[in-house]
């Protein structure tokens, strides 16, 4: 390609003045109140969360999901007179860029509060400046216990039970199934955080391994036959795997391969039904069927309950596929607005805080434990229900009562039982 | 004029005078402008930090790096542990303040860059870039094979002590530090022994079951967009309990003393109040003037001695060998140097975020160096300027091109991506020489058609 | 001794992959002396190709074929419209230029195949073979992969040593000016050799894909071991790329197997930057990689 001077210099000129003309933010909506991010006629929330690259597959649903549902609150006629803005911007799981764009969504987009960031590293690098500011940050998605510290991050309330928290109720529950505890067990992770949490838990729970080998993030590319290998060679019969969807189908896959059938438990992250068997395609059933997951949401598949009815209708209109990621979205979307609503028609963000910290209990979702949020303790969801997939793939409710833990080292999972509320009219706040 | 720059030291003087134009002209400029440009402004120095480096490897000493930002993480990683865990060793008698910390990075950064240009000076072309593509994969996955020391893949937090009146005490900036988990005690009531009902919902049934079929949201009663809710659809708030009127059990705290009591530097209410310190002016303060100080030695080396040693070797190894200059020793000290300022980048950076992860260092990082330096133009430190600026404003030009149009999800979230992919492409196409080789050629040949016009 | 071997057959059907996509960078560097880092996002592209071609015909065979051709168009395309234009000297030009290019396909396919991760049918038995009263991890699928890239390797190795098109390759790759007065078509054959390279990347793709998933970015950490295998197999050596390919599989396996997964990409780190201290030119390769 040959191209004359005066189209480059055009060329470079034409960058360089779109450079300086990106440079300029666009204009901040103006708004007028004592903090920033709400009027009488708007809040504006934001996310950060990776809708490209790695990570996204999967977690790229929620916040069109958060979205889907807030455009439905806001054509109901918002809350108390409120629309929301909802403004989602792509970090990629990379920590500079949610930095990055944490930064836009404060200083351009004026937020009043952050909703639903996803990720422990990448909100490992917002979380001590969110506070520092005073912006609530509520509803992290992330397993990660380091959250969940009021006296440290007052602003910061994680949402979903942590690692730690599963794999103690999964410690639990095999501690007192006699069949379950007669097996040998054995434990599969996925190297970093996510299974070294899951060992503190089991750790505090009791639970002692025969064998445990990993698979480092990104390895799904490579069969696990010689992790397989390893777990069969050492006699294992039931196997624990803490690992994210994509690796579960691959385990089940390489294990059936292999001849190799242990019972297998598997973590409410990894084993999202819809996700797993399409991977495994025409045999996924019969590879599934008698797989326990623990949950902390009604089963996706439960098409009588109300929450998920209902939630499912939303995702429908909205042309958003029916699995975990996007039931999840609408419910924690669901579960902010009822936060908001709480928190009264003079909003400010204290009293979003208090609302959360005084009233959550009473907040309705389709998760299964109450929401024990308090000054002392800001984790949302601390329980799990054991369940079982079916002979037609599908997640069955084992266990009538829950079983809920701390994300301390020590101290084990404890049993009891919880009845939610019915959902609120048409699911608006 | 060319008399007075031949005379000893002229042309170190001329070189400070430039550079500190430059860092007055930018320090006042970021004292009027957006919190969020300042933001900008510092990152895009960092970049430019990181970016004289490239000039010096990729453009002077040729030789292509894939792994520059994996030697920022070696400096983001010395500062972020040895202002965590040094903070009370004094050092030559001093407290411990970040400078130490970012010296120290430079050190750590002479160090691994001393390692690979060892290595890499004696290789070619792809395996140059093998082993630096290498280096970017394998140096985040140091960082998480060894969680104990470097927070694995969550990464390390640290506060940096912002200078709101003085650097905080060194004990106070400790405690944002990552707490054990042990050490976080968790209270909550006991669950095994009472059974828990949620409350009902006033008027709502309380078994799910027989919800009223008018309650419930059907693909049938889903407002569409157009339609105005129906008087039945509104909220309505008395089925929802307690939200207004009931008495709070817990006092609303002061409006003041929640957001408020937080920070223990107390940098948060200054910039709450609107009061002088801003985070992000501290942050391109910063930056600007650690870019402006490599910068300085960097424009002392490019067009001194050593600079001439450089182009030698890569325009012709040979010929620079027979008169005496070592063609291994001028690579090896081109990875040094950029290395160094790498490292020095990096530190940078980890004040800027406020944290170290092998995330933020990972081979986009190593690759967006390469992109901007060629974009910028890598034969002239000036492209590594408009490099550190295209890196800032390139994704944020791209999302504004492609943003919300309505497009289906998958569409707009991808296309930031492909737009800055294709322009990429293209910029490589059209200006080879980057934006800078392109402008002073463009310059060149008007200025020779404008005299062979005459 | 048999969970040494059950290692083995495990890091076999990867190893091929490996071995694959190595060879489709290393005839990219035959032809053009450039080191196509848009290989993986070309293979990922055609491979979405292939997964719409079976949902449509439900033939694995059909799919194949379109992943060969598709793999063959995407590398002409790639060739003519972005490394032609760039200067051969330009070193860092052109990887940037082909970062440019993955960072585009996978945007694409991030838009036109939505829904993050899908599942590729698995076309053949893929449950392991019985033999001698065991169950042994290797399946006839992965008997099917490692014939097909022994095909390959065959098929390559004639082209280049028996056929007029191969020698002028060769010459072409060599020294292009002499080839060019040797009256070899030298543009011609170099485009020749990148549809020949986005075929076999192509064929790594749909091999890969149903034993794991497919999304924009799942084939990443294949570029990194097929580069480090090429590069150790020395760049030029088609015979470099595949056993260095196939070792680089079965050292992943034997680490995952004997100590923590997560060790396997910081040993075949370990193991370039070796190769690279003590035989930078490649085990494989006859030029000299050292310059000094």
């Amino acid at each position: 390609m040959r191209t004359t001077y005066a189209a480059r210099v055009v060329a470079a000129g034409a960058v360089a003045a779109l450079a300086l003309a990106a440079a300029v933010p666009a204009q901040a909506a103006r708004i007028q109140a004592t903090d920033p991010g709400v009027s009488k006629t708007e809040i504006v929330i934001g996310t950060t969360t990776p809708l490209t690259g790695p990570a996204s597959p999967g977690y790229m649903y929620v916040a069109p999901a958060a979205k889907a549902y807030f455009d439905y609150v806001n054509s109901n006629g918002g809350i108390n007179g409120r629309k929301i803005n909802y403004v989602y911007l792509d970090d990629q799981y990379n920590p500079a860029l949610t930095k990055k764009q944490t930064n836009q969504l404060i200083l351009s987009n004026k937020i009043f509060a952050m909703f639903g960031a996803l990720g422990t590293p990448s909100h490992s690098a917002v979380v001590a400046d969110l506070n520092r500011r005073g912006i609530p940050d509520v509803f992290v998605n992330t397993g990660s216990s380091n959250f969940d510290n009021p006296s440290k991050y007052p602003m910061t309330f994680p949402f979903f039970p942590s690692y730690v928290v599963e794999a103690k109720v999964m410690g639990y529950y095999m501690a007192n199934d006699a069949t379950l505890n007669a097996k040998k067990k054995c434990l599969f992770y996925q190297d970093g955080e996510f299974g070294d949490n899951a060992k503190v838990g089991f750790a505090a729970a009791g639970t002692t391994f025969a064998a445990e080998t990993s698979y480092y993030s990104g390895q799904q590319v490579a069969p696990f036959t010689s992790q397989v290998a390893k777990l069969k060679a050492a006699g294992c019969e039931l196997v624990v795997f803490f690992g994210v969807t994509s690796a579960t189908a691959q385990l089940l896959g390489t294990a059936a391969k292999s001849a190799f059938a242990p019972t297998w438990m598997i973590t409410s992250v990894g084993s999202d039904p819809s996700v797993v068997g399409a991977a495994l395609g025409a045999a996924g059933n019969t590879l599934l069927k008698g797989v326990y997951t623990p949950s902390f949401l009604v089963p996706i598949q439960d098409s009588t309950n109300p929450y998920v009815s209902q939630m499912k209708v939303i995702a429908d209109k909205n042309a958003l596929p029916w699995n975990f990621y996007t039931y999840y979205g609408l419910n924690t979307a669901y579960v902010l607005a009822q936060a908001i609503k709480a928190a009264g028609t003079d909003l400010t963000r204290a009293s979003l805080i208090n609302a959360l910290q005084t009233k959550a209990s009473t907040f309705r979702s389709a998760a299964i434990a109450p929401m024990l949020i308090s000054a002392k303790s800001h984790q949302g969801l601390n329980g799990y229900y054991m369940g079982q997939y079916n002979a037609t793939g599908q997640v069955e409710r084992l266990t009538s009562y829950i079983m809920t833990a701390t994300s301390a080292t020590s101290g084990t999972a404890k049993k009891t039982t919880f009845k939610p509320g019915a959902p609120t009219s048409k699911l608006l706040p | 004029m060319v008399n007075l720059l031949r005379l000893p030291g002229a042309r170190f003087l001329s070189h400070l005078a430039i550079v500190f134009v430059i860092w007055a002209a930018l320090m006042r400029i970021n004292d009027g402008i957006d919190p969020l440009m300042s933001y900008y402004l510092a990152l895009a120095a960092m970049y430019a930090t990181a970016m004289f480096g490239m000039v010096i490897l990729v453009g002077l000493s040729g030789q292509v790096s894939l792994g520059n930002g994996a030697l920022m993480a070696i400096g983001g990683y010395v500062f972020a542990l040895t202002s965590l865990n040094w903070q009370t060793v004094p050092i030559l008698g001093w407290q411990w303040n970040p400078i130490w910390s970012m010296i120290f990075a430079g050190f750590g950064g002479i160090a691994v860059g001393l390692l690979i240009g060892w290595i890499g000076a004696r290789l070619r072309g792809p395996y140059l870039a093998g082993l630096t593509l290498g280096i970017a994969v394998g140096i985040p996955a140091i960082a998480t094979r060894f969680p104990e020391i470097f927070g694995g893949e969550t990464g390390l937090m640290l506060t940096v002590p912002y200078p709101a009146g003085g650097y905080a005490p060194a004990a106070e900036t400790v405690t944002i530090d990552e707490a054990p988990l042990a050490e976080v005690p968790l209270e909550q009531a006991p669950l095994d022994e009472v059974p828990l009902e949620q409350a009902p919902l006033e008027q709502a049934p309380l078994d799910t079951e027989t919800a009223g079929a008018g309650d419930m949201l059907t693909a049938d009663n889903f407002p569409s967009a157009e339609s105005s809710p129906a008087a039945g659809d509104m909220l309505t708030a008395d089925n929802f309990p307690s939200a207004e009127s009931s008495p709070s059990a817990l006092a609303l705290p002061s409006e003041s003393a929640l957001p408020n009591d937080i920070d223990p530097t107390a940098a948060g209410d200054a910039l709450l109040a609107g009061s002088a310190f801003v985070l992000e002016r501290w942050q391109a303060s910063l930056a600007v003037t650690a870019a402006c100080i490599i910068g300085f030695f960097a424009l002392n080396l490019v067009r001194g001695r050593q600079g001439r040693i450089w182009r030698a070797v890569r325009d012709d190894e040979v010929a620079a060998a027979v008169s005496g200059i070592s063609p291994a020793g001028s690579k090896i000290s081109a990875f040094v140097v950029s290395s160094f300022f790498a490292a020095i980048a990096g530190a940078v950076f980890a004040q800027i975020l406020s944290y170290v992860g092998p995330g933020a260092f990972g081979l986009g990082l190593s690759l967006s160096l390469l992109v901007g330096v060629v974009l910028g133009g890598r034969a002239s430190l000036g492209g590594a300027i408009i490099g550190g600026v295209l890196l800032v404003a390139l994704p944020q030009l791209v999302f504004n091109i492609a943003g919300d149009r309505g497009w289906p999800a998958n569409v707009t979230d991808n296309a930031p991506n492909l737009v800055y992919g294709l322009l990429v492409v293209l910029v490589v196409l059209i200006a080879p020489g980057g934006i800078l080789g392109s402008l002073k050629d463009g310059t060149r040949r008007l200025l020779a058609k404008s005299r062979s016009a005459k | 001794m048999t969970t040494f071997i059950d290692y083995l057959l495990g890091g076999l059907g990867s190893g091929a992959i490996i071995a694959l996509m190595a060879l489709a960078l290393v005839l990219i560097w035959r032809s053009t002396r450039v080191v196509n880092f848009a290989q993986v996002g070309q293979a990922m592209f055609t491979t979405f190709i292939a997964l719409s071609i079976q949902t449509w015909t439900g033939s694995w065979y059909v799919a194949l074929i379109g992943a060969l051709a598709a793999g063959a168009v995407l590398g002409v395309i790639v060739q003519y419209l972005v490394l032609r234009p760039v200067k051969r000297s330009d070193t860092s030009g052109a990887i940037i230029a082909t970062f440019g290019v993955l960072i585009a396909l996978q945007a694409a396919a991030g838009m036109i195949w939505p829904g993050g991760s899908q599942a590729f049918p698995q076309p053949f038995n893929n449950s392991g073979i019985e033999f001698a009263g065991r169950v042994w991890p290797i399946s006839i699928y992965d008997f099917v992969v490692i014939g097909i890239t022994a095909l390959l390797v065959l098929g390559l190795t004639l082209l280049f040593t028996k056929t007029s098109l191969g020698l002028s390759m060769r010459a072409a790759a060599f020294n292009p000016e002499v080839a060019r007065l040797s009256g070899v078509r030298v543009s011609r054959v170099l485009t020749f050799g990148w549809a020949l390279a986005g075929s076999v990347g192509a064929v790594a793709g749909v091999l890969v894909a149903p034993v794991s998933t497919i999304s924009p970015n799942s084939f990443d950490i294949l570029l990194v071991f097929a580069f480090v295998a090429a590069v150790i197999g020395g760049l030029d050596s088609l015979i470099g790329a595949i056993s260095i390919g196939v070792f680089t599989g079965l050292v992943i396996s034997l680490v995952s197997g004997y100590s923590d997964s997560g060790n396997a990409p910081v040993v075949a780190l370990l193991l370039l930057a070796l190769n690279l201290i003590l035989k930078p030119e490649g085990i494989f390769s006859h030029h000299k990689a050292r310059s000094v």
